[in-house]
């Protein structure tokens, strides 16, 4: 994974970057000739290079005939990337598949990065409206409060708690603590979210490499395993789902991944999910189960989901303080699985992870991938 | 300095004031739209916008007119919409507001939507400066193009939406055959008031390019979900309206109003406000 954060390299560079990281995270070496297809999300860098992102990654690292194609979904384009890699694996059609993501989004001027966060809803019927993602989310987060009673201390725990694993993250884009007062007192962006409540724009890419279990236990004396896999689709617009307080498509994708890992919740010792807004994240922990409807504010605001909590959620720092380059996201938390679940993952170890969860969710909702992952 | 204050909001125009006195005398007199044979848009102040109100109104079926014809004919509907800007000539001498009636014997005449709003100078210029500038704006990525918006005007005019007999959802815009269950829908215009689901509102940044000229000038604005019923609900920009005094639950009525610029001219649709009490 490269840094996260605002990046003078260019998206070719920032891939080679990732790769080059990943096959020498090969414990035995991969000859990256070894490599036979690949998948790269992105959802299209201000979109000078829609066209053949696919191509454009596997030439930045010397593969220019491996077979290559952009997988998008907004912000869970590399978690689908990461799917679909795993299926063609699982089909038996391929042994050694290369999944990437990148992103960049600090080369635009605000405006025209403004464009780019507004394609990924309803645009005739959301962003018409003038919404973009602050917006939608921002009406989900004022539902969730008329409905529950969260509270702005609620959400704004999510984002201490998660700058203050990022600042033992050295790949981050925010490396500092923030306070609650601090959290509190920024100015609101759309209410009721205010300026912590909201994750930055961010440069990066992420990549990992899958390999068929044979070929794998080769490679490796630790390898980590994909489990489970899920995903769903939900109505473009928020607004058109049955309700504003959840994502359903989080707890199909999730109940799907864990069942094909013949494991409950409680099996998950470490989990990355996707807060791309503070309110995100509190309704994630609903939809996955890690409470009832209604109590993620206060299960988000009771230490649980520290670091050393009893379910540590976002140990990386999340996209709010991590970063949240919107294609490489999904691949970054597979990353930070891999690390987590190796006891390679530094300051911000879970300790004694075995088995993990990644939540990537696509826009407000209108599609989510949740893999498990375990040793 | 305050301006003279007979000035239109920056998502008020002739269009947006006839439609609602057109819409106002209509309910009053009980007169319904496939009734009106001929529609007459007269203006002072400005041309061109006759066609937001005809699809508005519900009469593609009549013809329409910019002139007050001598000769009335029967099913006549006139209206007469001003809406001065800054810097027009116009500005002090012409009232914002529009009057529409059924002209004939015994006519009687229906105004409303009268602005009366001081605004001081620095204000009123970003306002002319965006009425200027902003129909020209250049999208800087994919945008949704003037023969796609134009398609959903029924839509975005006049809420016209679908419903299904069989599994009783609604959907809008209107999707035929229910995007649920597959059965056939038939039409019909979301009912007023509607219920506020939720609502937010956008700072500076928070929101789409193309609504930048409100916040410049407006410093923010809101937007709500409105529940119809039947599983529809509706996104709209809030207008006219308290922000900070919106309760989750209450009721909100639908206006026509300017909605963006974009492709050389401004885009009408739906907004929300808090319904007025009956």
């Amino acid at each position: 994974m490269s840094p996260f954060g605002d990046r003078r390299e260019s998206p070719r560079e920032l891939v080679s970057h990732a790769v080059k990281e990943a096959l020498g995270s090969v414990d035995r070496g991969l000859d990256a000739k070894r490599i036979e297809e690949a998948w790269v999300g992105s959802l299209g860098m201000g979109g000078y290079q829609l066209g053949n992102t696919g191509t454009l990654a596997v030439e930045s690292v010397g593969l220019p005939h491996v077979p290559a194609r952009r997988v998008e979904n907004a912000c869970a384009s590399s978690g689908y990337a990461f799917r679909d890699a795993y299926l063609a694996i699982r089909s038996g059609a391929r042994d050694v598949g290369l999944v990437v993501g990148v992103e960049k989004m600090n080369d635009l001027s605000r405006p025209h990065q403004r464009y780019w966060l507004g394609v990924s809803g309803d645009t005739e019927w959301e962003r018409t409206a003038g919404l973009t993602f602050p917006g939608v989310y921002a009406l989900m987060a004022k539902r969730h409060m008329f409905e529950y009673g969260t509270k702005a201390e609620h959400l704004a725990a999510v984002a201490v708690k998660n700058h203050a694993n990022g600042a033992l993250n050295p790949k981050a884009q925010f490396q500092k603590p923030i306070t609650m007062e601090k959290a509190l007192a920024s100015a609101f962006v759309c209410q009721p979210l205010r300026l912590y409540d909201c994750c930055s724009t961010t440069d990066g890419a992420a990549a990992v490499i899958l390999a068929e279990e044979s070929v794998a236990k080769k490679l490796t004396d630790a390898p980590v395993w994909i489990e489970g896999s899920g995903s769903s689709s939900d109505a473009l617009a928020a607004y058109r789902r049955d309700s504003m307080t959840r994502i359903d498509a989080t707890t199909r994708a999730s109940r799907e991944a864990l069942r094909m890992a013949k494991r409950e919740l409680r099996d998950i010792q470490v989990a990355e999910v996707h807060d791309c807004f503070t309110i995100a994240e509190i309704l994630a922990l609903e939809d996955l189960g890690y409470c009832e409807k209604g109590q993620g504010g206060v299960l988000a605001a009771s230490g649980v989901t520290a670091r050393d909590g009893k379910h540590p959620i976002n140990a990386s720092g999340g996209l709010k303080a991590k970063g949240h380059p919107l294609g490489a996201t999904g691949a970054g938390q597979i990353y930070e699985l891999f690390h987590q679940l190796r006891n390679s993952a530094g300051p911000r170890q879970v300790k004694g992870a075995s088995r993990g969860l990644a939540h990537n969710v696509g826009g407000s909702g209108a599609s989510c991938a949740v893999h498990v992952l375990g040793v | 300095m305050l301006v003279d204050q007979r000035l239109p909001a920056l998502d008020e125009d002739e269009a947006t004031f006839a439609v609602a006195a057109a819409r106002a005398l209509m309910k009053q007199r009980h007169v319904a739209a496939s009734t009106i044979r001929r529609l007459e848009c007269v203006s002072t102040t400005g041309t061109g916008w006759s066609v937001h109100v005809q699809i508005a109104l519900g009469l593609r079926h009549a013809t329409v007119l910019e002139t007050a014809s001598e000769t009335v004919a029967e099913g006549t509907l006139r209206i007469t919409s001003n809406a001065p800007r800054f810097g027009s000539p116009h500005l002090g001498r012409v009232e914002a507001m529009a009057v529409a009636e059924f002209p004939g014997p015994g006519k009687d005449i229906d105004a409303s939507e009268r602005t009366s709003r001081s605004i001081d100078e620095a204000k009123a210029t970003k306002l002319a400066m965006w009425e200027a500038k902003a129909p020209a704006a250049v999208p800087m990525g994919a945008y949704i193009p003037k023969p796609t918006w134009d398609a959903s005007l029924d839509a975005r005019y006049r809420l016209v939406a679908s419903y299904c007999s069989k599994c009783r959802r609604g959907h809008h815009p209107r999707l035929d055959p229910c995007p649920v269950c597959g059965g056939a829908t038939e039409t019909r215009e979301l009912a007023a008031p509607g219920t506020l689901y939720t609502h937010t509102v956008i700072a500076a940044g928070g929101g789409p390019t193309e609504f930048d000229p409100f916040q410049e000038t407006e410093g923010t604005y809101g937007v709500a979900i409105v529940d119809f019923g039947d599983a529809i609900r509706v996104a709209g920009l809030l207008t006219g309206t308290d922000l900070g005094g919106l309760n989750i639950g209450q009721k909100m009525e639908p206006v026509f109003r300017r909605i963006y610029a974009q492709e050389g001219a401004w885009r009408y649709g739906t907004k929300f406000r808090t319904a007025k009490q009956a």
